[in-house]
């Protein structure tokens, strides 16, 4: 209880030290950035125009505003147009029994659409697949196939660098706080909420510092990865509570390297391009693995190394 | 040394087998309480329990006074034997009880500890906190000691009603008492025709020679009483209708195998500490057709036994034997008959002639333990037969054939049987 009250008060106190700290052109850059960015909805190419006048924030905006043109989660941005104007570029062959779906998109992208979703939609399931033959052919169990496919999704959104520090951030936070409140005795979902309230507080905390140092690959992370990322968290205790500390360690690095191989995919132009060119393929190639990696009855490649010691060489 | 495909991984274990098992056994598998209350139903020893208590009413209530003496106290989801209280016996005031530490409890000491199990002091997950008051097991002591802490106990992978190999699981420090592998106990595969140890492996996968900290040798402890454990492991798996599982058992001193509990997915690793690949062990029972408990334990036991050529050639050294050889063959009734045998390498399984089997009395339907292809005559019953060569003594099965009946040599013995040996004709 004591250790709680601590935490809680040390928390206080950085946030004043830092509100104290943080200088308040930066606060009304932070709201101005929000109007800004909603406004890039309707025009893209204005805000990068005047992103280019020289003061400090209007430097940070702009790297924001790169890095949210690169995040193929967005709905808007140059992303955007990147994939519209590919597809625009190669439209469909004349309508034929294996080209049906390609124009259903073509015509509904260039009804307004966006690619991005779409190309998402169709990468999913890619994703799912993956993670199952990593499971099935290779070894590699991670926490099902639900969290290291969204994570692959934030990893994708926010960069697999920063999403992996801001995983790592909050995993131990999470740990503490777990400690903390253990003394407290509470039932699961009051401990679960304590849980999250720290996990919160912990990366608010984590971003005002980062728009204080101007740290704008922090700054530009939308809630939804960061949501995504935090509930991970949940996973990791849960095996840890039902298993071992080594096991949950063990299942998380999994999760987080299937993760990233998830990104990766998800991140590659030449396969977005491919696969919005290619929808019926691609659907039906994926489902087509899924059966032949559901019934494959051999050895996964990390058992040969289980079973080394046994094998005729 | 087993190749890939012989090899159980997990998505054969899983795809192939598990998927066998009916729902309704998977649920049994699952329940500590519930197998017991079955297998207790059909007479297969297990633990006896003297209570299941939920609440501070059932402890209150409970008849603590009865329990003389060989009881244990326990959270039913503890884990690393946390709140595991094991009593020996109830002092002559008839208040007190002595633990196995040798420390006093009185009644109110009892009540307390149970009131704290509820409390969920001792439980690690889960918010059903209940105490089970159960037999306490002593095990056998050829087995106990290799065990300082903990109880260990034998697990049985069973398929078809016939058991298909086994391990013997020794807690350690490590473990902190607990018998699983991946907890850090100790595995010793066990050979199937024998009950007698053969190679073990640490919680890890890696080999071990020696019980660690002691000069006790891992390998070659036997099991007593071997058959019974087989049995009772097959008819608990028969019970719950288990097609394929893996049932742990107790080794105890006076009542031999008590069943502990029953898995729908046992693990992999008995493949390494038994040195044998299980896939291929239970592709080999899958369609037998086995008429009841103890065929399927005479079935496994003789298709599955180690080959202990290097074993037997370093203690015993070579031992030079004719190509035509007169070997003794023991009767049902166990007498020696002395007969005149072909030492065959170009076959594997060794072969007795029909008449001879018959005159033996080894051909009732309930020695029969499969039929497989003979060579130019079609299906023939293999049958589990001792035979007897330059002292030693080989238990086996043989392929029983109508052609042996013609020839001089009645019997041919294959390279299963002729490990150790050296077959020349100067002697």
């Amino acid at each position: 209880m004591k250790s709680l009250f601590l935490t809680a008060l040390v928390f206080l106190l950085s946030t004043f030290v830092l509100s104290a700290r943080l200088p308040h052109q930066a606060v009304a850059q932070v709201q101005d950035e929000q109007v800004i960015d909603l406004s890039v909805a309707t025009d893209e190419a204005e805000a990068t125009g005047e992103a280019e006048t020289a003061s400090p924030s209007a430097d940070v905006e702009q790297k924001i505003q790169e890095q949210t043109d690169n995040d193929i989660t967005e709905r808007t941005g140059p992303q955007r147009s990147r994939l519209t104007t590919y597809l625009t570029e190669n439209p469909p062959a004349e309508l034929s029994w294996h080209n049906f779906l390609q124009h259903a998109i073509y015509s509904a992208v260039t009804n307004g659409l966006s690619a991005n979703i779409v190309v998402l939609l169709i990468l999913f399931p890619v994703i799912t697949s993956v993670i199952a033959a990593f499971r099935h052919l290779i070894g590699l169990r991670g926490f099902g196939v639900y969290a290291p496919a969204v994570l692959s999704v934030a990893l994708a959104s926010t960069g697999i660098t920063t999403g992996l520090i801001v995983f790592f951030i909050v995993l131990m936070t999470a740990l503490i706080f777990r400690s903390l409140t253990r003394k407290l005795r509470l039932q699961y979902l009051p401990r679960t909420a304590m849980l999250l309230w720290g996990v919160s507080l912990v990366v608010l905390l984590l971003m005002i510092f980062s728009a204080m140092y101007e740290m704008t690959f922090f700054m530009a992370i939308s809630i939804f990865p960061l949501l995504i990322i935090m509930l991970l968290t949940e996973n990791f205790i849960e095996t840890q509570l039902m298993s071992s500390q080594s096991q949950a360690v063990r299942l998380t690095i999994e999760t987080v390297l299937i993760a990233i191989v998830g990104s990766l995919i998800i991140g590659s132009e030449t396969l977005q391009r491919t696969v919005i060119l290619n929808p019926e393929a691609t659907i039906l190639g994926v489902a087509v693995i899924n059966i032949l990696v559901g019934k494959y009855a051999g050895l996964r490649f990390l058992e040969y190394f289980r079973f080394e010691s046994i094998l005729e060489r | 040394m087993p190749a890939a495909k012989d090899i159980l991984g997990l998505n054969s274990r899983n795809q192939l087998f598990v998927s066998l098992n009916p729902a309704s056994s998977r649920s049994f598998a699952s329940s500590k309480y519930a197998t017991k209350l079955l297998l207790d139903s059909k007479d297969i020893p297990v633990a006896k329990i003297f209570g299941l208590l939920a609440t501070n009413e059932d402890v209150n209530d409970f008849d603590w006074f009865s329990l003389k003496n060989n009881f244990v106290i326990k959270p039913t989801n503890g884990s690393a034997g946390k709140g595991i209280v094991a009593f020996k016996k109830q002092l002559p005031d008839g208040k007190h009880w002595l633990d196995v530490l040798d420390k006093t409890w009185s009644i109110d000491d009892i009540l307390f500890h149970c009131y704290d199990i509820l409390d969920g002091q001792y439980s690690t997950w889960g918010a059903q906190h209940n105490i089970i008051v159960e037999e306490r097991i002593i095990t056998h002591p050829t087995i106990a000691k290799y065990c300082q802490k903990g109880t260990p106990d034998l697990r049985v992978i069973v398929f078809n009603s016939v058991p298909v190999m086994a391990m013997l699981r020794l807690p350690t420090e490590e473990s902190e008492g607990r018998a699983n592998l991946h907890q850090g106990a100790i595995g010793a595969g066990v050979d199937m025709t024998t009950g007698v140890t053969t190679h073990a492996i640490t919680g890890k996968g890696k080999s071990i020679q020696y019980l660690p900290g002691t000069k006790k040798k891992l390998n070659g402890i036997k099991i007593p009483n071997w058959k019974d454990y087989l049995l009772t492991a097959v008819q608990a798996a028969e019970a719950a209708h288990l097609k394929f599982s893996g049932i742990d058992l107790f080794i105890s001193e006076d009542r031999g195998p008590l069943v502990v509990e029953l898995n729908a997915n046992p693990g992999l690793s008995i493949q390494l500490a038994n040195e044998a690949g299980l896939r291929r062990r239970l592709e080999r029972v899958a369609d037998l057709q086995v008429q009841n408990p103890e065929h399927g334990v005479r079935i496994g036991r003789s298709l599955f036994a180690t080959i202990y050529a290097d074993k037997i050639i370093s203690q015993e050294g070579l031992a030079v034997v004719n190509p035509k050889e007169k070997i003794i063959v023991y009767s049902d009734a166990k007498e020696r008959i002395e007969v005149p045998a072909l030492l065959h390498t170009g076959r594997f399984r060794s072969a007795i002639s029909y008449s001879l089997a018959q005159d033996l009395g080894l051909l009732d339907p309930e020695d029969l333990l499969w039929f497989q292809r003979e060579k130019r005559e079609g299906m023939a019953p293999v049958v589990e037969t001792t035979i007897k060569i330059k002292d030693r003594k080989i238990n086996t099965a043989m392929v029983v054939s109508k052609r042996l009946n013609k020839t001089k040599h009645k019997m041919e013995i294959g390279r299963r049987d002729l490990a150790g040996f050296l077959i020349g004709t100067s002697q």
